[in-house]
């Protein structure tokens, strides 16, 4: 650091005094004020009016440059909640194909500089809560397999054989998963 | 009590937007965690399970938050959760960290970015 302390608060007043001019852009303070009423975000920031009505996903695209989070939800929002956008007859490409990842179970790209591994858990928070699109994979059991699934079915509250498996795959990852330590949020 | 989270309990001074997710170390009981769950979606929220993988800086201090017959709960302090927002995720907290800067950084945030070698430089 070459910086003195009081030098970088100088440098950072500027900054931070472009940034609270780009907060009280309506695009702005329309996309915050959307994604507040819906419980998305919360936030202190002054003036701020939870709204209702869409905003246009040029202006949410635009938002999610000041403040991250924004970017960080719209995939999910994109897929789970679109009613919250106005989008536009054609999309933007790489809209495009964030979205088609995350409904057909494809690779996730990054999205406008954020990591699927941001984004991505977003998908089962938002709109209804746990679930994300389902993807159709077939599998080759054997008798005594089938017959086992049909127990657990019976035994545990799962609705169908497909619950039974999710259940255990949790199971599995939970007790044998070693995670490598991540970034706070 | 981690991250955001720990900054918006703490009442700091700080331009905040929060997610639906909690950051947080646990150390409970299956029990106690499933119930803490049950509040947080009470009031919308989420724990996030990688809670327990955050960094934070061996300085950290843990403030009480609740203290209860069975349970307590500590916030982590807000400048051991700014290096680590500084850190970590620099980009996603280029706001808030500069904010801070701004309004005049603690001596303690200071010793702490020269200790863990936070580039404070990459906020300004």
């Amino acid at each position: 650091m070459t910086l003195t302390q009081s030098d970088l608060q100088t440098r950072a007043r500027k900054r931070h005094r472009a940034l609270l001019r780009k907060r009280r852009d309506p695009r702005f303070q329309s996309v915050m004020g959307r994604f507040v009423e819906d419980g998305l975000l919360e936030t202190n920031i002054e003036g701020i009016v939870p709204r209702r009505k869409p905003v246009p996903l040029d202006d949410a695209l635009w938002a999610g440059t000041v403040e991250p989070r924004i970017m960080e939800l719209l995939p999910a929002v994109l897929v789970k909640k679109p009613r919250l956008l106005r989008l536009p007859k054609e999309l933007p490409e790489d809209v495009a194909e964030v979205m088609h990842a995350i409904r057909h179970g494809k690779p996730a790209p990054s999205f406008r500089g954020v990591p699927p591994e941001q984004y991505l858990p977003w998908v089962t928070q938002v709109g209804r809560k746990g679930r994300s699109p389902s993807v159709l994979k077939s599998f080759r059991f054997r008798h005594d397999d089938v017959l086992r699934l049909a127990r657990l079915r019976q035994n545990l509250p799962a609705r169908s054989d497909t619950d039974v498996i999710r259940m255990a795959l949790e199971l599995l990852e939970a007790s044998t998963a070693k995670r490598a330590p991540i970034d706070p949020g | 009590m981690l991250g955001q989270s720990a900054l918006w309990a703490a009442g700091v001074d700080l331009t905040l937007t929060v997610t639906q997710d909690l950051d947080a170390y646990g150390d409970y009981e299956w029990a106690v965690q499933k119930e803490l769950e049950r509040l947080l979606a009470e009031n919308g929220k989420v724990l996030d399970p990688h809670g327990n993988e955050v960094w934070m800086p061996r300085e950290t201090r843990y403030d009480p938050l609740y203290q209860g017959t069975f349970v307590e709960a500590f916030v982590a302090d807000a400048d051991a959760v700014l290096i680590s927002k500084a850190l970590k995720v620099a980009d996603k907290n280029r706001a808030l960290v500069t904010e801070y800067l701004a309004k005049g950084a603690s001596e303690r945030f200071f010793e702490l970015a020269r200790k863990h070698r936070v580039d404070l430089e990459q906020f300004v």
